[in-house]
């Protein structure tokens, strides 16, 4: 996602999906002003199939967010976001392609920044995404679709041993049918906009193809647990993954996974290894630390300390499968209404983030507590508790994942120095 | 608040009933009355009443005990939740609650979802011995068609599993428990009227102290003992001084009330389930009890999750408009949330010439800064300045 800069890239994948990420942009904005075709905005845990089915391109806030910090813009629009007397205190991940758009200043935005949208489109999850999301359609004076969330009861810890075949019985009938009617509801708002017929054989195939493509990311996670070094870094599983998520089910995508398993699996077979002198094997918990990608191999030399694992890879074989498609709109639904108990809150985020750093023998995990994106913090003490008690010892890092004011990157990287002599070195 | 009848004033009774927060419940189950908890001004009191049960809304019953348990839970709630939730948290974990049969947690904002997750989570880990069992009572916010008929849903279905702990409603309960409540919010509107923009009587500081107490109170002694007050006051001179609006973050306490008094100015209203908002209209007795309270709490009850803004903002902008001096934007740290709003309500009170002030500083804290002091009298010595 948005990482290359700076960050050597081991894998002809990775070069591939940034200069596709760019050239889609590239058209997507020549379409929006040359061909007045309409696309849409929407939070990363919105159903993006349904927006590709429909024919309505549509760019994730979160992706344009970690594009704007990686390119070291966030202070910028954050600043020009205080100004205009939002105080410093409000969540900044989801707000600061908002606060792009309220700059205004195409000259300097990444690739010449966000046109007007046909669309905007949200669920409601934290209490702050609905105001981010309907002050920014009424900047852009477009439509906002707001999709409710509701709240789970039904929690058992190993959410993904069910999450794939037995998704009807993990997730309560009464949230299903709810979410169902949201999607319904969207669905009727992007068809009149693009006048594209909804098809639910075509939507089904979709999720076929959104099935092959995660499985590809789940030989690669088998093969990353299985290799006796780490054959991918963390950046380049998160640049492929992501930038695949953000197109998923469609023919790149899941060509793009295919041959990120091949290449991979070919460094496996070939004893290649991201880092040879890999000792040390770290879990990064959170959204990625988007304004300084070079964090993430700043402890390799002096440690052999490998990041292995982020969420971005493992949630896609345990979150995004699903089989038996016979009613594919439930299964789309299944899919997203319950994103945030299982990245964010207990039992689900702590049960899984233990689970799979035994998987991936990781020996230490950093832990990001963005106090900056406030809702997004929860959970995390109870993972950190979880994985203490499990034997891994982990470091909170506090900073925001994409506000670089206020990150010391220098004085962050002592700090993990320390602890990873003190905790961790073998 | 029994306790409290034979203190003196009106006042002193529900001054009691505010401070003490656990007393009357804590009464009413030692007389083996079950006590039912919940967290918010969204769950339905009628339903719980009619069974039978206490409703009584969980809240920490002082500041300097909410940062002592505060402290003790940091280990497990980061410090990005609001005090308020943390020091619910922490006062059931510690047992305070222990002898509530039910506490009911609604989806009235993320916080709120997140504490019952938390809790869940420590009964599981066997760390919440004392946590009493939790609901989550998932209602929804957006007006849509689709969120109306789910929370309908719900509110049927926490309906069930009330009369399931307690007893069964039946349609004489039901409308006793509505009668009780319905008199309470008389009595609030009544002293609501003594504190208007035209004519005030009554302090902020006492609006908030005499409001909060019916959610912990026996509202039909609530009511009588409200309605005292009231009868006191309404002999009272009017009081001199600009006339407040307070809005933003959710105030269980009088503390920027008094701080903003004390600088000469009065608080008339808060758009505040706290204050002002506390009683809206009155829930009807002739439709069945879990569709009555539904529709009751669903178009009238204030949530940071209310959407479209456009009904969010409806009470603010018919308020402000009726004679107000200046408007009070409170931000506290905890806030992330009300500050999205700032701009946009900024805005439609400064194109009607209505002066604001944004407050940023915790004023649940026991002292403020010299400089919160100095803005404050600075602007209401700029608002005393008749509009022109
Ligand atoms: S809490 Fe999460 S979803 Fe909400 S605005 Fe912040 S980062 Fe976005
Ligand atoms: S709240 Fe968490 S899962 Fe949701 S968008 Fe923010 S970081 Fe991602």
């Amino acid at each position: 996602m948005a990482l290359e800069k700076r960050t050597d890239k081991q894998l002809a994948c990775t070069k591939a999906a940034a200069e596709h990420q760019k050239e889609w942009f590239a058209t997507l904005r020549r379409d929006v002003f040359e061909h007045k075709r309409p696309y849409a905005i929407a939070q990363a845990d919105t159903p993006l199939e349904l927006f590709a089915l429909l024919d309505l391109p549509v760019v994730s806030n979160q992706w344009w967010s970690a594009v704007v910090s990686s390119r070291q813009m966030s202070g910028h629009y954050l600043d020009g976001l205080n100004a205009q007397g939002y105080h410093e205190g409000l969540c900044r991940y989801c707000s600061l392609s908002f606060a792009s758009t309220v700059a205004g200043d195409p000259a300097l935005a990444p690739w010449g920044g966000l046109p007007k949208p046909a669309l905007l489109a949200a669920r409601l999850t934290c209490d702050c995404i609905q105001r981010v999301f309907h002050t920014w359609a009424a900047k852009f004076n477009a439509p906002l679709v707001a999709m409710d969330s509701t709240g789970a009861t039904h929690l058992p810890p190993r959410w993904w041993e069910l999450s794939r075949h037995r998704w009807p019985e993990l997730f309560e009938p009464h949230r299903l049918d709810f979410l169902t009617g949201e999607l319904k509801h969207l669905i009727q708002a992007i068809q009149k906009i693009t006048g594209t017929k909804f098809e639910m054989a075509r939507l089904r195939a979709l999720m076929e193809n959104v099935n092959r493509q995660e499985e590809y990311f789940d030989e690669v996670r088998d093969l990353i647990c299985a290799a006796p070094k780490c054959p991918v870094r963390m950046n380049e599983q998160v640049n492929n993954v992501m930038t695949t998520q953000w197109h998923r089910g469609s023919e790149w995508a899941v060509n793009h996974a295919r041959a990120f398993r091949d290449e991979v699996k070919q460094r496996v077979q070939q004893n290649i290894a991201a880092y040879p002198g890999e000792r040390l094997r770290l879990m990064w918990i959170g959204a990625g630390l988007w304004h300084d990608a070079e964090f993430y191999n700043a402890f390799e030399e002096d440690y052999g300390a490998v990041f292995v694992w982020s969420m971005y890879l493992a949630f896609g074989p345990d979150g995004y499968i699903r089989y038996g498609l016979k009613d594919p709109l439930r299964a789309l639904a299944s899919r997203i209404v319950s994103m945030n108990e299982q990245l964010h809150n207990p039992p689900w985020a702590n049960e899984w983030m233990v689970e799979q750093a035994r998987r991936h023998r990781v020996d230490a995990a950093l832990i990001l507590l963005p106090l900056g994106s406030r809702p997004s913090v929860s959970g995390t003490f109870f993972i950190q508790q979880a994985l203490e008690q499990s034997g891994i010892p982990t470091l909170l890092i506090e900073a925001d994942m994409v506000d670089a004011r206020g990150w010391d990157g220098a004085a962050m990287r002592g700090k993990v120095r320390q602890f990873l002599e003190t905790r961790v070195a073998k | 608040m029994s306790a409290g009848l034979n203190t003196g004033s009106a006042f002193a009774a529900l001054s009691f009933s505010y401070q003490e927060r656990m007393s009357a419940a804590r009464e009413q189950d030692q007389a083996g009355v079950p006590v039912i908890g919940f967290t918010s001004n969204t769950v339905p009191w009628e339903l719980i009443r009619a069974t039978g049960a206490f409703p009584v809304l969980v809240s920490p019953s002082t500041l300097a005990a909410q940062r002592e348990t505060n402290r003790r839970m940091e280990q497990w709630m980061e410090p990005s939740f609001p005090g308020r939730i943390r020091a619910i948290f922490s006062s059931l974990l510690n047992g305070d609650w222990s002898f509530l049969k039910l506490l009911i947690v609604p989806r009235t904002s993320e916080p709120e979802y997140k504490l019952y997750l938390y809790l869940r989570e420590m009964v599981r880990q066997g760390k919440g011995l004392a946590v009493p069992p939790l609901y989550l009572y998932d209602f929804l916010h957006t007006r849509s068609a689709r969120s109306r008929k789910y929370g309908h849903q719900r509110t049927l279905e926490l309906q069930r599993k009330v009369e399931q702990i307690v007893t069964p409603i039946t349609p004489e309960t039901f409308r006793s428990a509505v009668d009780e409540a319905n008199a309470a919010r008389s009595s609030i509107r009544r002293l609501l009227k003594l504190r208007g923009p035209k004519l005030t009587r009554l302090t902020g500081v006492e609006a908030m102290t005499a409001i909060g107490a019916s959610y912990f109170s026996d509202r039909r002694l609530y009511a009588e003992i409200a309605e005292q007050l009231a009868g006191e006051v309404a002999k009272r001179p009017a009081m001199p001084g600009p006339k407040l609006l307070v809005t933003g973050f959710p105030l269980d306490h009088p503390n920027l009330h008094a701080l903003l008094e004390s600088h000469g100015a009065v608080v008339v209203a808060e758009d505040d389930w706290w204050g002002s908002r506390a009683a809206g209209w009155d829930v009807r007795s002739d439709l069945d009890p879990g569709t009555a309270c539904f529709e009751k709490y669903y178009l009238d009850a204030p949530s940071p999750r209310v959407y479209p803004p456009a009904l969010a903002d409806r009470w603010l902008e018919r308020t402000a408009k009726q004679n107000i001096d200046g408007v009070i934007f409170y931000h506290p740290p905890d806030d992330d949330v009300y500050g999205w709003d700032y701009p946009r309500q900024r805005d439609f009170l400064n194109v009607r010439g209505i002066s604001s002030l944004r407050i940023r500083e915790d004023c649940a804290a026991p002292t403020v800064p010299q400089s919160l002091h100095d803005e404050i009298a600075a602007f209401v010595k700029e608002i005393k300045r008749p509009r022109v």
